[in-house]
């Protein structure tokens, strides 16, 4: 019987490797791969979350998030709205 | 020459959209994050801007606003691929993308001479237009006085002052475009833009003059002090000793000031450590924690001083208008190897990550100097590199003073050096083999000194700061989770001992390692550099975190989660630690950069190109200081 240590590290490796996985794949692959998981009936907050996170991924670091130049006009960029 | 834009009615929807356009380094960007409370990149320097950006802003009657923010152009005749952007865009040749509503031109006050010309073509393009006359304050403060009412009547349109680095001046031009808007929420003007008319530069200078003449007859005198200054900084000797100097102290301050608080980091990582070995009963979640995220991403954490550091100086000198200087300074430099001086900001930017360095060579007209420059970028010592670096020379580097000066800082400051040779170099051959091209002046728009404004240093660090925890929180500790799951499984044999090596060399990574050592051997590398190596290709400074985890997990005690410098030092050779900082200024490890070449050059040609020059200088770079330093004698350590 697996002790709860096994099935805390379990799930970290698992979640770990689905989110280097993610991150690292190409975008293009992103978009296909969330286009079919779209499709899914999943609660809107998940579908909202997976939307914006397709637009993300890679590594994070300067300009890793930047959209396309060919796609610049397609992807709208959303700011925290400062009230006049 | 008044002319009024009335707009015209037709059926429309969603909300309507307002274009900020100007010159470079006009303060678009600023003036942009003040609508929108966006935190878009500023500095004291054209080109910081190459790419549209959209935010949302409010008017005073609640209405929803888009605002696009455009790099900044000269005129509507793009000589640029960013100046190009501004062009599509205002004209609907963009694909996908609507004609702005709302144009607001982004005028520098101090600059009406060459800032007015641009607002006269768009004036040209017949659409609904406001004129943001921004820096209104530093323009008072040279005495420069301004009939914005006149100046109005003159363009046709509103004129509004603004200050966007110090928030004045917004919700008079919010309340500007109010009226353009209100007539009918559903009802608003989206005719198509006139096509400018073929404008002749000396008559629109013309105009200009006119219009000066009559709004701001008083032209002041540009502050003697700046000509001082300048008379030194742009010095073709004295600047380049200035240079140095200024780069010096970035690399000295870089290791003295933050020792402290290093050590603090170090001591609280190394109190969670010793916290989490005693509450937890072993087992693979504690070995989890403590050697995968505690020694690995606890390791990487530690550099977050020094980063900030670093860009602690390179936000004040982007904000004083020092850089554009230095471009100019090393133009002849750039030329001489073949680059155009445009290259300088693009290189410049590189220091803190190749990829915003790659995008700002959209700056460069010349297609060969742009690929040169975007061939040459991942040269320049990036950020991710420093905690390579850093470790190393905590290491290796004794901590002692040569002519009052750290060696360690020293040294630092050699490896930069070596990256920026190395750059020139490789452009040398590229432009003379390759991508041959006449040389294309430089000419750039050299911005007054200013003081560092407080919020943008404070807005900077943070921003850098929160990118180097997101890393640290999201793809390296994935990566260290992952490396620690390869390096503990498959487990050793049921009869195996500590005498017969560590219980690592079982695992997938151990063997992985063992593997590459055939590879990596002739340099010096050892089979635990040689893991590190692999989850380095995701982002540089892994390979730091895949060091302090791969070590832990060798080691019979866990120390190592607390300090990784002692370890190496006791276990690497000179010749190793030396040929490991060598393959650090080439390596081409950095699976992102070579995504972003692929997209800016639209094929793979480059990127691979780029890759199999970048290993193969790293490869023989490092095996040459490896025998070099083992031949000089550094084999002991």
């Amino acid at each position: 019987m697996l002790a709860w240590q096994d099935l805390i590290t379990a799930a970290l490796v698992v979640a770990s490797f689905c989110y280097a996985t993610w991150s690292l794949m190409p975008a293009r692959w992103r978009q296909i791969l969330t286009g079919a998981m779209l499709q899914w009936p999943l609660p809107a907050w998940a579908r909202l979350r997976l939307s914006k996170a397709t637009a993300g991924g890679a590594c994070q670091c300067d300009g890793c998030e930047q959209s396309s130049p060919a796609h610049a006009a397609e992807k709208k960029i959303f700011f925290m709205q400062r009230r006049p | 020459m008044a002319r009024t834009m009335e707009p015209t009615f037709t059926q429309r929807s969603g909300p309507f959209t307002v274009a900020l356009v100007g010159n470079p380094n006009c303060g678009k960007s600023a003036l942009f994050n003040l609508l929108t409370g966006a935190r878009q990149k500023v500095a004291n320097y054209a080109g910081v801007t190459v790419e549209r950006k959209q935010g949302e802003a409010q008017l005073a009657d609640g209405q929803r606003l888009v605002v696009v923010d455009l790099p900044g152009a000269y005129s509507l005749s793009p000589a640029t691929p960013d100046e190009q952007v501004m062009r599509d865009v205002l004209l609907g040749e963009r694909a996908g993308e609507a004609v702005p509503d709302l144009i607001v031109a982004v005028v520098d006050a101090t600059n009406l001479r060459m800032n007015l010309r641009l607002v006269l073509e768009l004036r040209g393009l017949g659409r609904p237009m406001v004129v943001a006359l921004n820096m209104a304050d530093v323009a008072r403060a040279n005495g420069l006085a301004i009939d914005t009412a006149r100046l109005a009547q003159e363009l046709g349109c509103p004129v509004v002052q603004t200050v966007a680095v110090k928030a004045h001046g917004h919700r008079d031009l919010l309340h500007a475009l109010g009226p353009f808007f209100a007539q009918s929420a559903a009802h608003y003007g989206a005719q198509a833009p006139q096509a400018p008319a073929a404008s002749n530069a000396a008559d629109l200078q013309a105009q200009v003059r006119r219009i000066l003449a009559l709004v701001a007859p008083i032209a002041p005198a540009r502050a003697r002090f700046q000509h001082r200054l300048d008379a030194v900084v742009m010095h073709p000797v004295l600047g380049l000793v200035v240079l140095a100097a200024v780069l010096f102290l970035i690399f000295q301050a870089v290791f003295s000031w933050a020792t402290v608080p290093m050590d603090l980091i170090k001591q609280g990582m190394a109190a969670v450590g010793d916290w989490t070995t005693q509450s937890m009963a072993p087992g693979p979640l504690r070995s989890l924690l403590v050697d995968g995220v505690i020694a690995g991403v606890g390791g990487v954490l530690v550099f977050l001083p020094q980063i900030l550091i670093l860009f602690f100086f390179i936000l004040l000198l982007e904000d004083s208008g020092y850089l554009p200087r230095a471009a100019f300074l090393l133009d002849n430099v750039m030329g001489k190897v073949g680059l155009s001086g445009r290259a300088f900001i693009p290189l410049l930017s590189s220091f803190a990550c190749a990829i915003p360095g790659i995008m700002a060579t959209r700056t460069i007209a010349n297609w060969r100097d742009r690929l040169a420059t975007i061939m040459v970028a991942p040269l320049m010592t990036c950020s991710a590199r420093l905690p390579v670096y850093a470790l190393l020379i905590g290491a290796f580097v004794p901590e002692r003073s040569v002519a009052g000066l750290s060696l360690r800082g020293l040294t630092l400051f050699g490896l930069y050096l070596a990256g920026v040779v190395s750059a020139m170099a490789v452009a040398y051959v590229f432009k003379r083999v390759w991508m041959k091209s006449s040389y294309q002046p430089l000419m750039l728009e050299l911005p007054p000194y200013r003081y560092p404004s407080l919020r943008n240093l404070a807005q900077g660090l943070w921003e850098r700061a929160l990118i180097f925890l997101r890393r640290v929180g999201g793809i390296i500790f994935s990566l260290m989770v992952i490396l620690w799951f390869l390096s503990t499984y498959p487990a050793p044999p049921a009869r195996w001992d500590a005498s017969q090596g560590p219980a690592i060399a079982y695992s997938a990574a151990g063997i992985l390692g063992h593997a590459l050592q055939y590879v990596f051997a002739p340099l010096g590398f050892n089979w635990q550099i040689s893991i590190a190596l692999v989850p380095g290709m995701a982002a540089r400074e892994v390979a730091v975190g895949a060091l302090g985890t791969v070590y832990s997990l060798s080691a019979a005690d866990s120390g190592v989660a607390d300090a990784l410098s002692p370890v190496l030092a006791a276990s690497w050779s000179l010749a190793t630690a030396y040929s490991l900082l060598a393959w650090f200024v080439f390596a081409p490890q950095c699976l992102s950069t070579l995504a972003v070449v692929r997209r800016e050059t639209n094929s793979w040609r480059y990127p691979l190109l780029m890759a199999a020059y970048l290993f193969a200088l790293a490869y023989a770079a490092s095996w040459l200081t490896y025998r070099l330093t083992l031949w000089l004698g550094g084999a002991g350590g």
